[in-house]
């Protein structure tokens, strides 16, 4: 299976609940990040389950692997990075309600080059404009 | 964004630049496509009433060039960030400009043009088509980012970031606590730049002060935390 877009979906919102202190997660918790119906979050962690990513075990809940972790952090990192380029660098208001779906179009697609180009840029910030953490990346 | 507008976009794209070299030949257009089937795109672009054909000769219809000159904007508009703020390699720039031609919106591509003063070329030398932004930019558009030597004495501003010439330098700035984040104020700009930075009053060369990027501070750092 070839890691798309929505597979980075749930990995990022699996590693924003365990953020919150939940490592191991409903499904119901899942589908309320990703704002989609419990049964459809379940069908696409088993696929998600297959290829390593995650854990999932029915009636406990769901979790990320080593190598899902690794993944979502990458993409929490350029999601967070992708906010402080708009909002420090551009001066973008991006919690108006009409910038999160190209925030999300560069955390997939801008490389780790890019991301830690910004990053530099930027004195390595270790939080995003909403406060939430960066993870490290190899620039830092 | 479907596959389908991605390969409509390349082609107006590539439409534009030919225009640019005042080539108008179907042929041409189709030999030196990067996509998949061209023919059917641009089958599909003359039903969408983008392009006009007649025998070899293409042109685009005043909906496509809008279209094309958005596209081309963007790219050219992404191109100078990249490689002028971010110092990307130019491998780098051409990748990622690619995919930040179809992300941008109208609003963040006329905050990257203010950001960078209204850039006329890119770092080809093509021209970047003109936006909005541009025409009112001497009255009203003002970056609110900008170099400290824009700033005036007894001003405030905090740090964005630092773009060195030469990395030693910014070595040497970050010793003295010139970091982005840091708050400064401008205490004189001749002979030679003063700032103030915490306790310290530190002397810098204009050189020096056009490379760093602030955000006056009286502004009213008004970005939601």
């Amino acid at each position: 299976m070839e890691i798309t877009e929505s597979v980075e979906e749930y990995l990022e919102a699996l590693f924003i609940l365990e953020e919150k202190g939940k490592k191991v997660a409903k499904i119901s918790e899942v589908a309320g990040e990703l704002k989609v119906t419990p049964p459809s979050a379940v069908e696409m962690l088993k696929k998600i389950e297959k290829e390593g990513l995650v854990d999932y075990r029915a009636r406990e809940g769901v979790a990320l692997t080593k190598k899902g972790r690794r993944l979502a952090r990458r993409i929490i990192r350029n999601h967070r990075i992708a906010e402080l380029l708009l909002t420090e660098i551009l001066s973008v208001d991006i919690d108006d309600g009409l910038h999160e779906g190209m925030v999300c179009a560069i955390e997939h697609h801008i490389t780790d080059e890019m991301a830690d180009a910004v990053c530099t840029k930027l004195n390595h910030p270790r939080i995003c404009p909403h406060g939430n953490s960066i993870p490290k990346g190899k620039c830092c | 964004m479907t596959i389908h507008e991605h390969d409509i976009d390349e082609l107006l794209e590539l439409l534009w630049t030919l225009k640019e070299r005042n080539v108008d030949s179907l042929g041409e257009a189709l030999r030196i496509s990067e996509q998949e089937n061209p023919e059917r795109i641009i089958e599909e672009m003359e039903n969408a009433a983008l392009v006009e054909i007649k025998g070899d000769k293409i042109s685009l219809t005043k909906k496509g060039d809008a279209m094309a000159r958005d596209i081309i904007r963007r790219h050219r508009l992404a191109e100078v960030l990249l490689s002028q703020i971010f110092e990307l390699s130019d491998e780098a720039v051409h990748a990622e400009a690619c995919k930040f031609e179809h992300i941008l919106g109208p609003d963040v591509t006329e905050s990257v043009c203010t950001f960078l003063g209204h850039p006329p070329v890119c770092n080809h030398g093509n021209p970047i088509p003109r936006g909005e932004c541009c025409q009112r930019f001497k009255k009203e558009m003002k970056p609110l980012v900008l170099p400290l030597t824009e700033l005036s004495p007894g001003e405030d501003g905090r740090i964005v970031f630092i773009a060195p010439k030469e990395h030693k330098r910014l070595d040497k700035l970050t010793t003295f606590g010139v970091v982005p984040g840091s708050t400064i104020k401008l205490h004189q700009k001749t002979p030679s730049f003063i700032i103030k930075i915490g306790e310290t009053d530190l002397a810098i060369d204009e050189d020096i002060a056009k490379e760093i990027y602030v955000r006056r501070a009286e502004n009213g750092d008004n970005r939601k935390r």
